[in-house]
Order: structure tokens, then sequence, then C-alpha cells
């Protein structure tokens, strides 16, 4: 899978999560983007991501995650593309 | 040693001359020496070893941690539950002690049962997080294990914050703490201005808020608007008590180029609940999402239960429900941490958790009764009432705190309905402990504090930093003003003991 490729899955798993279709996500997409990617919102995010890609999120990953960014790099690095 | 004592100011004098004639690789030994002596001083010696005996077992268990990869949960697991029981055994087992008596009170189970008393080492409950924040985050392999012992008894016994926090990470202070930072006079004159301000919400407001909230909750032949007046008192004193220890606190570090993260951003602001405890002990919040909430979300257990209930109720209810179950779990442990007994269980925990939950279970609702209604969310009308209905369901859940018992608190709010308005305007107010004089230098306090905190929210800069936009003359004015309002007005002295801060006990 390619880094658009995983985007565009990424993309995918946000909007289902935020149950919002006009979503664009980016390397630097954060938490003050999207209205409703509050505390609550961030794990269950992390949890769909985990079952996108078939690999679980260590809880320093979790709590350290800055942008979609990072996420996309963990995804590249141990994801089941 | 109080920090609203003269002993610590003086102390916080010493420290702060002798932290900046020391060269800057050994600043950080001044604080840990001073910190050292605080805690005897404070607490004797007893206490100051159990302390010192947790942080260098913290610190020994996460060498361990850091060099065995493949045992690490067993050793983090190790680590965290003797801290977590002697923490239960110190400070928490009023909740179980309460709960056995009642058992044996009425089933005569258990009534051979005795209960040693024991005295609570200083800021175990603050001290105890830290270093459990530590052990899980090298676990989590978010950093590294120190090698020096001296680093980690330096974070989690640093004098200023070790009574009442804020819960700081070892990763964001690691660098000031070992006096990293360079002397900056800004640092000096914001942390001593912060210092003062802190000074002024303890020793002019939460003092005097004290004396009425005693009065009220004190006698149960007042009713009516009296206990309004009451539980709007206790709310004030409790942000003005705490919030004022904190900006001690802040302020006291700050003199030192420490920066310490906020615990406060003008929470009476807050236009709903959530958002509420967002902006109120926030390093606690913060603390609990990273260290309780997540990780029981992300449980095996939990994903088996929202697996579970996904499949038969559908995807939204599993994962509804599995969220709410991580939000109960993480209520209880902030009720608990209050106090251990069920009244802080209750108004500081599960009453939150029954309103945010309610709130999102009804919000499709309130969302179609606002369109029906053609309600604008956007007038100032409609966010004064939110804020409003925000400071009514706080208050109502924290009075809860100050009563002796859920049950007395349930008396107390029995004895609201009276009418008897004029109370407020005849001059029965006086009555309540505080003369006129002494009432209105509370009320004028409060419209300072106000006005401080209007100007104060939305901003990034801060107050202090639009006062140092103005010239040396107003400055100084408005600083000598502040100084002499403490001077004049704090409730202090020979014959007169500030109390305890409030988030002291807890």
């Amino acid at each position: 899978m390619t880094k658009e490729q995983v985007y565009a899955a990424v993309n995918e798993v946000f909007r289902d999560v935020f149950d919002d279709d006009s979503i664009e996500v980016n390397d630097a997409t954060t938490a003050d983007d999207i209205e409703d990617w509050d505390s609550l919102e961030h794990i269950n995010l992390i949890l769909a991501l985990e079952v996108r890609f078939g690999f679980k999120f260590t809880m320093g990953e979790v709590t350290g995650m800055k942008n979609v960014g990072e996420a996309v790099d963990m995804i590249m690095q141990r994801g089941q593309l | 040693m109080s920090i609203v004592s003269f002993a610590f100011f003086a102390f916080l004098g010493v420290t702060l001359l002798a932290y900046y004639i020391t060269p800057q690789k050994f600043r950080y030994v001044v604080v840990l020496l001073a910190s050292a002596l605080f805690f005897l001083i404070s607490c004797g010696v007893i206490p100051t070893l159990i302390f010192t005996g947790t942080a260098v077992f913290a610190w020994l268990m996460a060498i361990m941690i850091g060099k065995n990869g493949n045992r690490k949960a067993i050793l983090t697991a190790a680590a965290i539950l003797p801290m977590i029981a002697v923490l239960i055994f110190f400070k928490e087992n009023s909740f179980f002690i309460d709960n056995t008596r009642w058992l044996r009170d009425r089933t005569g189970i258990l009534s051979d049962l005795t209960y040693p008393t024991r005295t609570i080492p200083l800021g175990i409950s603050y001290y105890t997080f830290l270093l459990v924040s530590y052990v899980l985050d090298v676990s989590w392999g978010k950093i590294e294990p120190t090698k020096n012992p001296f680093k980690i008894v330096l974070f989690a016994g640093y004098f200023p914050q070790m009574t009442s926090g804020p819960f700081t990470r070892f990763a964001d202070v690691k660098n000031e703490l070992l006096g990293r930072g360079k002397f900056n006079y800004e640092n000096l004159s914001f942390g001593a201005q912060r210092f003062l301000w802190g000074l002024f919400k303890k020793l002019v407001l939460a003092e005097r808020l004290a004396v009425i909230v005693a009065s009220v909750y004190g006698n149960t032949k007042l009713e009516g608007a009296y206990i309004f007046i009451g539980a709007v008192s206790y709310v004030l004193q409790l942000y003005t008590d705490f919030s004022g220890c904190m900006d001690i606190v802040i302020g006291a570090s700050q003199m030192f180029g420490i920066k310490l993260p906020e615990n406060f951003k003008t929470p009476f602001y807050s236009t709903s609940l959530s958002e509420f405890w967002r902006r109120w002990h926030i390093t606690l919040g913060v603390w609990l999402k990273d260290y309780v909430l997540y990780p029981t979300l992300k449980s095996r257990w939990l994903q088996s239960v929202r697996a579970f209930c996904a499949k038969r109720l559908g995807k939204k209810a599993g994962k509804d429900i599995a969220t709410y179950i991580g939000m109960l779990i993480t209520w209880f442990s902030i009720g608990f941490w209050h106090g251990g007994s069920w009244k802080y269980i209750c108004s500081s925990g599960l009453f939150f958790f029954v309103m945010i939950v309610g709130g999102l279970l009804l919000e499709p609702g309130f969302k179609r009764l606002i369109k029906w209604l053609r309600i604008n969310t956007g007038a100032w009308s409609w966010t004064l009432f939110s804020r409003m209905r925000t400071w009514i369901l706080f208050t109502l859940s924290v009075s809860f705190g100050r009563a002796a018992d859920l049950t007395d608190g349930f008396r107390m709010w029995r004895r609201a309905f009276k009418y008897n308005p004029w109370v407020m305007v005849d001059g029965s107010l006086y009555n309540l402990g505080l003369d006129a004089k002494d009432f209105w230098v509370m009320i004028f306090g409060l419209l300072i504090l106000f006005i401080i905190s209007k100007m104060q929210y939305g901003t990034v800069e801060g107050v202090r930093y639009k006062l140092s936009q103005q010239n040396i003359i107003f400055r100084w004015i408005v600083f000598l003003a502040l100084f002499a309002a403490v001077l004049i007005f704090g409730m202090y002295g020979e014959h007169y003991d500030p109390a305890d801060f409030i988030y002291g006990q807890f």
C-alpha cells in the first residue's frame, strides 16, 4: 500500500468515526481541526484504526500522538496494509 | 509549613537567593535540599522516609522495566500496585473503614475489627500519582528511565507543588527542574505577581468566604435563601482557595524559572459540565484520562464487552456502552481520590458521570428541541443560560462535599425550600460571621476577581502580559495596590491561623 492509499483508508476511518463525509485529513491534521475530536473520540478513533489496520498502538503512542501524520507513519511501519 | 505562612515566605526567599548564586549546574541540588528541608519541617522524619522510599522504589523499578522488555507488564504491575496500596493504606482507607463500620453496626459481622490510627504523609496522593505516571511512561516507551535517583526524588518532591499539585510529567519538567533554565527577570517578576494574586485569593477572599460557609453549614436552623448563599459561597471558596493555591505554587515555581502546567482555565465560563472539567483541576483530569480512562478503554476485557454489545445492539451502542463503562470507572476514581468516602464519590464523581452521560444520551433530543423552538445557540443569552446551568449543576454537586455526609447534604437542601428572600437585603447576612466591613471587602474582592477573570478569558498572553505592556508607574501602582490589599485586608496575623488549603486534604 502506498502512503496515498494509507491516507485514503485513514480518511475513511475518520469519516466513519466522526460520521462526517466532508473530512479530509492530511499530515498536519490535529484534534483542533475536527470539531468532534475530543479525548473520548480520540480513543474510539485509535480503536477503529487498530481494527482497520490489524495492529495495536502502544499506550505511549495513544497518549503521545500529535497529528495524523504520526499515526500514518506508525501504520506504515507496523500495520497490515 | 503552610505556603501562606511568613515562615514559608522567608524559606522561599532564602532558597531563591541560594538558587541564583549557585552555579547553574548545581542549582537542582539547592531545590532538592530545600524540598527535603520543607518536607522534614512540615511533617517530620517518618513521612519523609516513606516519601523517599517510594520515590527510590519507583526509580529502581523504572530502570528494571527499561532493561527487561519481555517482562515489562509484570514489572510495571509490581511497581505500581505497592505504591497504590501504600496510598490506600494511608489516605483512602476511610472508604474501607466507613463501609466495614457500616457493616459491623448493622450486621455484627467484623465485630472484632479494630482501626489503627495513622498520620497521613504530606502530599502522598500527589507524589504517588507523579511516580505512577513516571513508571507508566517508562513502561510505555514514552521516556527513558533516568539513572540518577535524585532526579526522581526532586520530580516527585519538588517543594512548591508537592502538597496540592499541579500534576506534572517527568518529560515536561525535567530540564527546568534540573536548573537548566537561565535567570530571567520576567520569570521573577511574573512569578512574584502570580504569587501575590494567589495570596489575595486565599487570604482576602477564600478565608472570608470560609466564615460564611462555616456559619451556614454549621447551623441547622438556617433555611431558605441562606442555604443558597452557603452553597454559592462554598463554590466560590473552593475556587478561590484552590486556584489561589495554584497561583502561589505556580508563581513560586516561576520565580525559579520552572514552569508548571496550569490547573485552571476560567472554569466558570464553561457552557457544559464536560467543558467545566476540562477547565477545573486540569492536570488531574488529564492524568486520569491518560492513565485510567485510556488504558481502561483499550483493555482487552472492555474491548470484548464492546464487541459483544456491538454484535447484539449495533456498532454505535457497542461503542457507547464501552465508553460509558470507562467513564464510570474514571469518575469513580475522581470521587475516590477526593477523599475515599461516599459523599465525595457521589458528589465529585458519580454525579458528573450521570450528568455528562445523561447529556450525551439526551443530546439528539435536545438538538431536536432546540431546532423546534428555533433557539439561536450563537446568541449571548443562550451562552449565558448554558453557563448558569453549568454553574448550578456544579454548585449542587459540590455542596454535598462540604456537608458532614450525604444524608446531611440532603437534609440541608430540604431546608432550602423556604421563602425568605428578604434576608438578602435586610442586614441578616451580617450575622453569618462577617461584619459589614468584612462583608463588603469580600464583595468588592469578588468583583475584582470577576474583572480579572473576564480579562483572562480567551487570551493567550494573560493579564500579566497585558500589564507588562503598561508604563512602569502604572505597573507599580497595581503591584503595590495588590500588596497593600493583601497586607491590610488579608485574614492572617498573630491570633489568626489561615485554614489549610481545601485541596491539600485530598
